[in-house]
């Protein structure tokens, strides 16, 4: 069965004018990237998903991600279900930002998120396994981290200036978000019932 | 003898992964990194089927697909394409370059499995 739209990640589309920082920015959500060659900020909020920057400075093209794994096997096995579908999100962000003039061999990463912030969800690690995946991927793609700040318990607001690389990253101490964990606890289920599925095969 | 694959893509993941399937089910697998790599494998050795990514550095998988369809070894095999791009433009396009299939990521392997044993048929 092909891929559904609901899990297959998308491309952010939610523009807005960020006051604070006098910037057009772009909002990404969970299940979507972005990646863009203009002088954009990139902003997300992050609970258990994980976020991963990556950038190409020498011609200031970058883009950022926010994605889960379904619950499925060993997600440090490439092969497993949530290891392959892990593969597939962080491929179409690669893609995207090498079609906008990236060089796979330039480009640094950032890291944020795993917070295990849903109570529920804390015995299950969630957290834990899209950070063993991503750090995981990035090592074995030779893409090296610049920074990182993950696990804990929680969540995280992501400010990317793709352009650059900077990311000012701020913890939300304070603050329980009842409308970003359901969303995430959706985001999971959906790809969790939807992970055996896969691209469709075409023979001319 | 088993028969020989050919597998290339610029992600060392998608080719652990890829290459894993396929040797488990008996194959013989060499992997290039980009088609320029690959084109380069095609002229010294004789593979029976070849999986090619399309975005790929220095030479991409349409590019590759189109080059060894003008060496009289490789007119007649199985060239696949594994991509993200689901597109029925970039499908068109594979189609008229001369690729024999197109999937779609994500990688699933028992499906890789079963196109590889229908085209080598």
């Amino acid at each position: 069965m092909a891929l559904s739209s609901e899990v297959r990640e998308h491309l952010a589309t939610h523009k807005y004018f960020d006051a604070k920082f006098k910037k057009a920015g772009i909002k990404v959500l969970p299940g979507e990237y972005y990646a863009t060659k203009d002088d954009l900020m990139i902003t997300t909020l992050l609970g258990s998903c994980v976020a991963v920057c990556l950038y190409d400075e020498s011609v200031g093209v970058g883009g950022l991600n926010h994605f889960l794994l379904p619950d499925g096997g060993d997600s440090t096995d490439l092969l497993s279900t949530s290891g392959r579908y892990g593969v597939y999100a962080m491929e179409l962000l690669i893609n995207h930002i090498v079609k906008l003039g990236g060089a796979r061999d330039r480009l640094r990463a950032k890291v944020f998120g795993g917070g295990n912030v849903i109570k529920s969800m804390t015995q299950s690690k969630v957290g834990d396994q899209n950070v063993e995946f991503v750090m995981g991927y990035l090592q074995n793609e030779l893409i090296p981290i610049d920074a990182e700040d993950v696990l804990d318990i929680y969540p995280r607001r992501v400010n990317f200036f793709p352009a650059t690389g900077r990311v000012m990253m701020k913890k939300l101490m304070n603050h329980y978000d009842n409308e970003l964990i359901d969303k995430e606890i959706k985001l999971r289920k959906v790809v969790t019932e939807h992970r055996t599925e896969s691209g469709d095969v075409d023979l001319f | 003898m088993s028969k020989k694959l050919l597998i290339v893509d610029d992600s060392p993941s998608v080719r652990q992964m890829v290459e894993m399937t396929l040797k488990g089910a008996g194959y013989t697998v060499k992997a290039a990194k980009d088609g320029q790599e690959a084109l380069g494998f095609c002229r010294t050795e004789r593979f029976d089927f070849v999986l090619t990514d399309q975005n790929m550095p220095n030479m991409d998988g349409i590019t590759l697909i189109k080059s060894l369809r003008a060496m009289t070894a490789y007119t007649r095999v199985p060239l696949i394409v594994l991509t993200t791009e689901a597109s029925d433009a970039m499908k068109q396009q594979g189609k008229a370059a001369g690729a024999t299939g197109w999937m779609v990521k994500p990688f699933d392997p028992k499906k890789l499995l079963d196109v590889v044993a229908k085209v080598l048929r």
